[in-house]
């Protein structure tokens, strides 16, 4: 009979420890997933400050290819001409 | 049942002195715990963050400049620069000798810098991919390589003297670049990350984003830009002059196409160019420039109906005293009328029309016209001109202010007051950037402005024939005779002007010329105007026809071809096959002898099958249908079918070559 308080605050003291314990782990786990992300949206943003940059850099080429007198340079080694105004046709509707 | 244990009584010491021992160790603990996480915390809070907490400089890149079709003008992009952080390089005089070598940079001057007390050092900044390579390749400890945003001009010299540059540090300064700096920049922060105990960084401030530039669009269109820029160019270097410019502008909006300057510049190497004379000339120049103003001149009196384009004038065979000053003319006419006097550009004739108008309406028309103040353009530099308050002509200034001279006009004042003579009337203010985008595409500028009434209709309808009148053909033909606009009719004026000789002070008679050419097309419903300023010609010719005309009729030629405006029929200079004549047999009926082009109904939808694409579209815009091309080659089916009833508005038409299988789905409704 005389055990039955002692057995009780044992047990009593092993679930506050679980307990104590459990939170422990699960705010360890918080904090690892913290860093993670933190990790995670660092390379994201280094990606998408990458893939910006990429970007530019290929509207930058892009426009160098395009280049009117790029165009015509290459139209005219391979031995195109200008059309002549009644070789013209507009097509109604049509845009520059 | 057991009795409670007795402890010895020296055990029972012990214990409690292991108690008391540790109960103190722990009360010292807690006061240190108690020191370090409360008393002190601000403290060590700070150096913690001191040692974790990184401040990263997150860039924001400068804005896209972009043509009026979305071409890219101005980028931004980074590349790398190299520094050195001068306290982690132990063997300076290596380092610096072999830094020197990978970059072309002098030894001993980059040893002197590398000697720098500071932890930061610039070595080259914006260098080419090979050199970085070599750079990072070398592993020199204490040099390293950082991307820095730089600005490039992908058109290279295409449009430079408008678009200008920007400095290393990404600060506008010339040009658009310089005007739209505020927009253009984008606006960097300072956001804290924690950084690892390697280096690395985690959990960004992720809430705050740096505000890139704004991107600006401009009404340019780089095709219209590269025509203007190449005509331009060809002629400087024919005619031995020393500058020039062409301005393109929509007649309809303000809207400038075009705007090429001569000398240009190329802006991704910027060097010396200002000094070298190469700027915006349509907007920092003025000129006095002759006879293009005998446009203003008529139709301000035709406006006030001072004169109607029939009155006639004595030009006095092209000689005419005023004081002890002579007005003389090219021409040797007797009496011509107001168009007469256009057309031939007669200086008398203008005098005498700007007398019949007045001293005080041309000066305020002049003023209306928009010369003597700036245009309110969207580039730096522009000039106001100057006209001189009426009350100081006298007669000698009205006379020449008649034709041109007396009054300095900048190029763009001209096109953009001839934009308005030829668009029936009103004034835009020119110009040059449309709108300006901000972050996520949002507008926070556009320019739009207001047109305003400055000639009467009548007036500026009345100014059409005469202007074209100036290509007319033959003995008594215009000044512009020699330049042919294949497949429109278009309306100009020509001016040639003497320019002040520096070293007397006075006009030379020769040499130092002032050639030009303003017009637009086409002449029934005007789209464009180009303005063409050569300056200082010393080829074999020097009138405005000869030098700036042929610019005018390359650029135009360009730019209604790009316009997609369709020709008008019968100002081919090469006149298409005419179809062969038809021959009629009496015998036969006439209903199977006439093409069945021209027996076919009009209303209906006309047989394209078997024509060429070109022969298609020709018919079908003659019948006013809207045409879908599909292959090319012969037209081999046609949706709606060839006389379908009704007037359809729209036709899908299938062509093939005979080698190749049209698809089954593009033989489909």
């Amino acid at each position: 009979m005389g055990d039955e308080p002692m057995n009780r605050g044992v047990a009593g003291l092993f679930i506050l420890a679980a307990l104590l314990t459990g939170l422990g782990v699960q705010h360890v786990s918080h904090r690892r997933d913290h860093v993670r992300l933190g990790y995670e949206l660092s390379s994201a943003s280094a990606e998408l400050r990458r893939v910006s940059e990429e970007n530019r850099r290929l509207r930058l080429e892009k426009s160098v290819l395009t280049d009117p007198d790029r165009i015509e340079r290459l139209a005219a080694s391979l031995g195109m001409v200008r059309p002549s105004t009644d070789q013209i046709r507009v097509v109604p509707g049509g845009r520059p | 049942m057991k009795g409670p244990i007795r402890l010895h009584r020296w055990v029972r010491v012990r214990i409690l002195g292991v108690a008391g021992l540790l109960t103190v160790l722990f009360a010292a603990i807690a006061y240190r715990a108690y020191g370090l996480q409360i008393r002190e915390a601000d403290h060590y809070r700070l150096l913690a963050q001191r040692q974790h907490i990184a401040t990263v400089e997150v860039p924001a890149p400068r804005g896209v400049i972009y043509d009026a079709t979305g071409a890219e003008l101005a980028v931004s992009a980074d590349i790398d620069s190299v520094y050195a952080n001068p306290h982690e390089i132990d063997d300076l005089v290596g380092t610096a000798e072999k830094l020197g070598e990978l970059c072309g940079l002098d030894a001993g001057e980059l040893e002197a810098r590398l000697a720098s007390p500071r932890q930061f050092v610039w070595v080259k900044r914006h260098v080419g991919a090979s050199e970085a390579s070599a750079v990072k390749a070398a592993h020199l400890p204490g040099v390293y390589l950082t991307p820095e945003p730089r600005r490039f001009y992908p058109g290279r010299r295409l449009a430079g003297p408008v678009l200008g540059f920007a400095g290393i540090d990404g600060r506008g300064l010339d040009g658009l670049e310089l005007t739209m700096d505020s927009k253009l920049a984008g606006k960097q922060i300072s956001a804290a990350a924690v950084r690892d105990a390697s280096g690395d960084l985690m959990l960004p401030d992720v809430g705050a984003r740096p505000r890139p530039g704004a991107a600006v669009t401009l009404t340019l269109h780089r095709y219209v830009q590269n025509a203007a820029e190449r005509a331009l160019e060809r002629a400087i270097a024919e005619n031995e002059a020393r500058a020039g410019v062409v301005v393109v502008i929509d007649v309809n909006t303000g809207d400038i196409l075009g705007l090429a300057s001569w000398p240009t510049y190329d802006p991704n190497r910027p060097g010396n160019a200002r000094a070298e004379g190469a700027r915006n000339r349509a907007v920092t120049d003025v000129y006095e420039i002759g006879s293009v103003m005998k446009v203003f001149t008529i139709a301000a009196a035709l406006d006030a109906g001072a004169v109607a384009p029939d009155t006639a004038f004595d030009v006095e065979g092209g000689r005419m005293m005023i004081g002890s000053k002579q007005v003389t003319d090219t021409h040797h006419d007797g009496v011509l009328t107001v168009g007469g006097i256009l057309k031939r550009s007669s200086n008398v004739g203008a005098v005498k029309i700007a007398r019949r108008l007045g001293r005080d309406k041309l000066h305020d028309a002049f003023l209306r016209f928009g010369f003597g103040k700036k245009t309110g353009i969207e580039l730096p530099g522009e000039e106001t001109g100057l006209v001189r308050p009426a009350e100081r002509w006298g007669e000698i200034g009205l006379a020449t202010h008649a034709y041109g001279y007396g009054l300095s006009v900048t190029p763009i004042q001209v096109a953009a007051a001839f934009a308005a003579v030829a668009n029936g009337g009103t004034y835009h203010p020119p110009r040059i950037v449309r709108e300006v985008r901000g972050d996520g595409g949002k507008v926070i500028y556009r320019h739009e402005p207001e047109g305003h009434r400055i000639l009467s209709e009548q007036a500026a309808s009345e100014m059409r024939p005469m202007m074209a009148s100036v290509f007319d053909k033959g003995k008594d033909g215009g000044t512009a005779q020699s330049l042919v606009l294949d497949g429109f009719r278009a309306g100009g004026k020509t001016g040639t002007a003497h320019k002040i000789d520096p070293a007397t002070g006075r006009y030379a008679k020769k040499g130092l010329y002032l050639s030009s050419f303003v017009g637009f097309a086409p002449l029934e419903a005007p789209r464009v105007a180009v303005l063409v300023v050569i300056d200082e010609p010393h080829g074999t010719a020097h009138f405005g026809g000869a030098v700036a005309g042929p610019v005018w009729v390359e650029v135009m030629t360009a730019v209604v071809r790009y316009l997609a405006v369709p020709t008008q029929k019968g100002t081919e200079a090469r006149p298409s096959a005419e179809p062969a004549p038809v021959a009629i047999d009496e015998g036969a009926p006439v209903e199977e002898q006439v093409p069945e082009a021209l027996t076919s109904d009009p209303g209906g939808m006309p047989d394209f099958t078997g024509m060429g694409v070109a022969d298609a579209l020709e018919l079908a815009t003659e019948r006013g249908i809207r045409v879908e091309v599909e292959g090319s080659g012969r037209a081999i089916a046609q949706f709606p079918p060839p006389g379908a009833a009704g007037k359809a508005a729209e036709c899908r038409i299938v062509f093939a070559h005979e080698s190749a299988a049209p698809t089954r789905s593009s033989l489909e409704p």
